[in-house]
Formats: C-alpha cells, structure tokens, sequence
C-alpha cells in the first residue's frame, strides 16, 4: 500500500497540475488579448475568466486534496 | 452582462443558506454533526478561495486594459495551501470534521457559481425581452 499511495498521490497531483495549467494558461492569455483589443469589453470577459478559471482551478484542488489523503494513509 | 460582484454577492448569500442548513443539521440530528462541520469548513475555504481568485482575476484585467505589469504573487499555491491546510484539521481532528465530507465541499463555490450563473443570465434575458416589450406583444 506505501509505494502504491504516494504513486497515486503524486499522478493525481501531477496529472491535475498539467492540465489545470494548460487550460489556465489559455484562459487568462485569451481574456488578456480581448482586454488588449477591445478594454470596453472589459468588465463581461473579467466576469466570463472569473468564472472559467474557477472550474479549472476545482480539479486541481481536489487532486492536491486527495494526494495529501494518500499521502497520510500510506 | 452581470459583473463579479454581482456574482460575489449571490455566492455569499448562497454560501451562508447552505451553512445555515449545516446548521440546523448540526442542532438537529447530533450523529451527523462531523459531517456537517466538514461541509461548514471546506465551503468556508472554498469560499475564501473564490474571493481572493475574484480579486486576482481583476487585478489581472485592470493590468492588461492600463498595459502595465502583472504583480506577482503565489497564485494557485496560496489557494492550495489553504485547501490542505483546511484538510490537515480533519486528519488531526476526525471527531469534529468528516474528511470526505471537508474535501468534497472544497469545490462548492465553483459548482455553485456555474448555478448563480445560469440563473442570473436567464433572469437578465428576461429582464431584456420585457424592456423590448417581446412578452407584451
């Protein structure tokens, strides 16, 4: 169970990380060159990042949570 | 279109009714009383954590319509940190906080703002059919 836990702790952290990264990194570069363009549009794509980068940032989250719950039971 | 506070303030009034239920459940059914703290904990982090992404998020478009630089700050680690901090009480104290229940409450804010949102852009497009006069004709 000790070495199966910390590999799972460290996939679900690393896994998590690799994608919550990806998907962050396109959502704030995207809503930066909106704001660029068009700053009137400011206060819609402030509110849409917002909201995206909050679901992106669950599963990161949660996979943190889980490979500290492994982590401890190993 | 609704802006952050907007989404903020329905975020605070839904987060207080679900600890109020908390609540109630802690007051009312005694067994189920370290669930209930867990849920109450991590909503409590969640929500913390969508507050300071709120602020963040603005502080980032703000630096890109004036063109100056981003301030740089520990991003995701601080709202991680806050998450396992909040899951370590759990591990060292199990008869106040359920830890499945703490972990999974971790992710009540975002589910709960894709909820908000729906609502309240289907209540803004109402709001936009009746100024059109759409339902009275």
């Amino acid at each position: 169970m000790g070495a199966l836990a910390f590999i799972a702790a460290a996939i679900a952290v690393g896994l998590g990380a690799l994608g919550a990264g990806i998907g962050n990194g396109l959502i704030v570069s995207k809503t930066v060159e909106g704001v660029a363009r068009q700053p009137e549009a400011k206060s819609t794509l402030q509110t849409l990042m917002f909201i995206g980068v909050g679901l992106v940032e669950a599963l990161p989250i949660i996979g943190v949570v889980l490979a500290f719950i492994f982590y401890s039971q190993a | 279109m609704i802006e952050i506070p907007g989404y903020i303030y329905w975020l605070t009034r839904t987060t207080f009714i679900f600890w109020a239920i908390c609540l109630l459940v802690v007051a009312l059914l005694p067994d189920y009383r370290p669930i209930a703290f867990g849920l109450i904990a991590g909503s409590a982090v969640s929500y913390v954590n969508t507050k300071y992404l709120a602020r963040k998020v603005r502080l980032i478009t703000d630096a890109a319509a004036n063109g100056e630089k981003k301030k740089r700050g520990l991003g995701f680690s601080q709202r991680a940190a806050v998450s396992v901090a909040a899951v370590i009480l759990a591990v060292k104290f199990p008869q106040w906080f359920e830890m499945y229940a703490l972990a999974g409450s971790l992710v009540f804010a975002p589910f709960a703002l894709i909820v908000i949102g729906f609502i309240l852009s289907r209540h803004e497009e109402r709001n936009s059919a009746n100024e059109r006069g759409e339902k009275n004709a």
